[in-house]
């Protein structure tokens, strides 16, 4: 008999206990492991799915349906699924210049199993013209902000004036508008064009469709803003960022309140979407300078963050309304909403709905808000009350879904 | 609040609702965060229509030698404590109701109407960026005149 055996097995198990106990991520491991085993028996796992990073690697993630067929995220690794033939795995591709039709087709595939009614969303990201190529554009931003540190490390825009001054006076157009605005560096507005140029679609998409298409998600582009309004408020303008976060607060209200007084459902699409990036930004240097600041942050600060953060959900979520109403169905649950608030209350508990339907969700313009009260038949809400033009758009989409 | 039966105070409030509902957007504490019910917007356009009224009528009728009198005092309190503070005194009610009726006059006093909504302002800028109150104390001000100065006695 070997008696020495089981004193190696329990050393063994002894040495992983400690190491569970002693090492947090390891604890933490076992923690996530027990929650997604638990997570597991109640709503099993519908099937692994690769993301394959910009870098070359491929993000794993185990996809599970929820019980109103809502697709819930699951576990997810870097490292292939144990016991699953990677070869078997759909796969969507992020990697810079693979082309938008192919990743729509790409991603139509994977939604089709997982979540169908993801697939006019896709069609509404190509029809708004959000982002031509995801790829290509994340692409040109990493670029852009790759070469942007570097001149920040060099002595900030020297190299971005020189350029746009010679382009200039040699009578060459700037090459690139948001360079000339960086070049005049104490203009604020040039910097914002700056911004507005580093973050559009690329960072804002995975904050609206995070739940919906995950294959979207990048956030590249929040580490190299994060690290310019580092430079600006140490080493230039301390006062900058705090300008910039009011000037896209600005921009943002102007564009949530365009947005509301738009004729129709495609304007304040269009609206929202501008007044979600811009308001997502301003809530981004709103948290850097609170950082910075630490309790020396004024409350307005704290305030701003957090209303900024308001907006931006209240964008997102006007955007993602428009989308499921590309089949009428958040139209049509509005309105039962309003019908059966008028049945508890009468016409002043329909108004508030109404009201709170457009102005605190943001979910259709006011120009609607008569439609909604006066309940037109839910079938008849893609030829006359979404309008002809977004009905034939939406007939559009189906076809290039189909 | 008794202020709700005054005449025109609905037409009002209904006219502040969007202003009201960004308004309650930098009011609410902020672990209190996305989509107030519509009750607590509508009863921030009443707080604030309150103060509104009985500022007006402090100044108007001069029991508050410079504006800072109960009604400011009132509101600036409400405001920071929105959800758990009590409702106004007895006194800020019969302000608001006294200048709700002066508002009905011919002709309101100008100056106290001013004093009230700088007073508005200052309170709000506590909460909402300054331009932003100056801007939201300004539109109370106009929905007040427009809808109770023009409401029937």
């Amino acid at each position: 008999m070997n008696l020495a055996a089981p004193f190696a097995v329990d050393a063994v198990g002894l040495l992983v206990s400690a190491v569970c106990v002693l090492d947090p991520r390891s604890a933490r491991r076992r923690l996530d492991l027990e929650a997604h085993a638990r997570l597991d028996a109640l709503r099993p796992p519908h099937g692994w799915v690769g993301e394959r990073r910009p870098n070359g690697r491929i993000w794993y993630s185990l996809r599970r349906l929820d019980t109103d067929g809502f697709e819930q995220g699951g576990r997810s690794q870097f490292e292939p699924p144990p016991g699953v033939d990677p070869a078997t795995i759909p796969l969507v591709d992020q990697g810079p210049g693979f082309p938008l039709a192919q990743r729509l087709e790409q991603t139509r595939q994977l939604v089709a199993v997982f979540r169908p009614g993801v697939l006019l969303h896709l069609g509404l990201i190509g029809r708004f013209g959000v982002a031509e190529d995801l790829g290509a554009a994340r692409a040109r931003l990493e670029q852009r902000l790759n070469g942007l540190e570097a001149i920040i490390a060099d002595g900030y825009a020297r190299a971005w004036r020189d350029r746009w001054l010679s382009a200039v006076s040699a009578g060459e157009p700037p090459e690139d508008p948001a360079a000339a605005g960086f070049a005049l560096d104490a203009d604020v507005s040039g910097l914002a064009r700056l911004m507005q140029a580093a973050a559009p679609a690329a960072a804002m998409l995975p904050k609206m469709f995070a739940a919906h298409v995950e294959a979207f998600r990048m956030a590249a582009p929040a580490d190299q803003l994060a690290i310019l309004i580092m430079y600006l408020r140490k080493a230039r303008v301390p006062d900058l960022p705090q300008r910039m976060a009011e000037h896209f607060m600005a921009e943002a209200r102007t564009a949530w309140q365009a947005g509301l007084a738009a004729p129709d459902l495609a304007g304040l699409v269009r609206a929202m979407f501008a007044a979600a990036q811009s308001a997502e930004l301003s809530r981004r240097i709103w948290q850097d300078i609170i950082g910075f600041a630490g309790d020396q942050a004024p409350p307005l600060w704290r305030k701003s963050a957090n209303v900024a953060e308001e907006w931006v959900v209240r964008a997102s979520g006007s955007v993602s309304n428009a989308f499921e109403n590309l089949e009428a169905r958040a139209w049509a649950r509005h309105r039962h909403s309003v019908t059966r608030a008028e049945a508890a209350g009468g016409a002043a508990r329909a108004q508030a709905r109404v009201t709170e339907l457009i102005e605190m969700h943001w979910f259709y313009p006011r120009a609607w808000a008569t439609a909604l009260a006066a309940a037109p038949p839910v079938e008849a809400v893609e030829e006359d009350v979404l309008g002809p033009a977004y009905a034939a758009e939406y007939l559009g989409m189906a076809r290039y879904l189909a | 609040m008794e202020t709700r039966n005054l005449p025109g105070l609905d037409a009002a409030l209904a006219d502040l609702q969007p202003d009201m509902v960004e308004a309650a957007m930098w009011v609410v504490p902020e672990n209190e965060r996305h989509f107030e019910p519509i009750s607590f917007v509508s009863g921030l356009g009443l707080v604030l229509l309150t103060a509104f009224l009985a500022g007006f009528q402090e100044e108007a009728s001069r029991h508050a030698r410079a504006f800072g009198g109960d009604a400011a005092t009132w509101l600036a309190g409400k405001l920071k404590s929105i959800a758990t503070i009590a409702e106004p005194s007895p006194q800020i009610e019969a302000a608001a109701r006294e200048g709700a009726s002066l508002l009905r006059s011919p002709d309101p006093d100008p100056a106290a109407l001013d004093a009230s909504e700088a007073a508005i302002a200052a309170a709000l800028a506590e909460h909402l960026p300054p331009d932003q109150a100056r801007g939201m104390a300004a539109r109370l001000r106009q929905a007040a005149v427009a809808h109770m100065g023009a409401a029937p006695a």
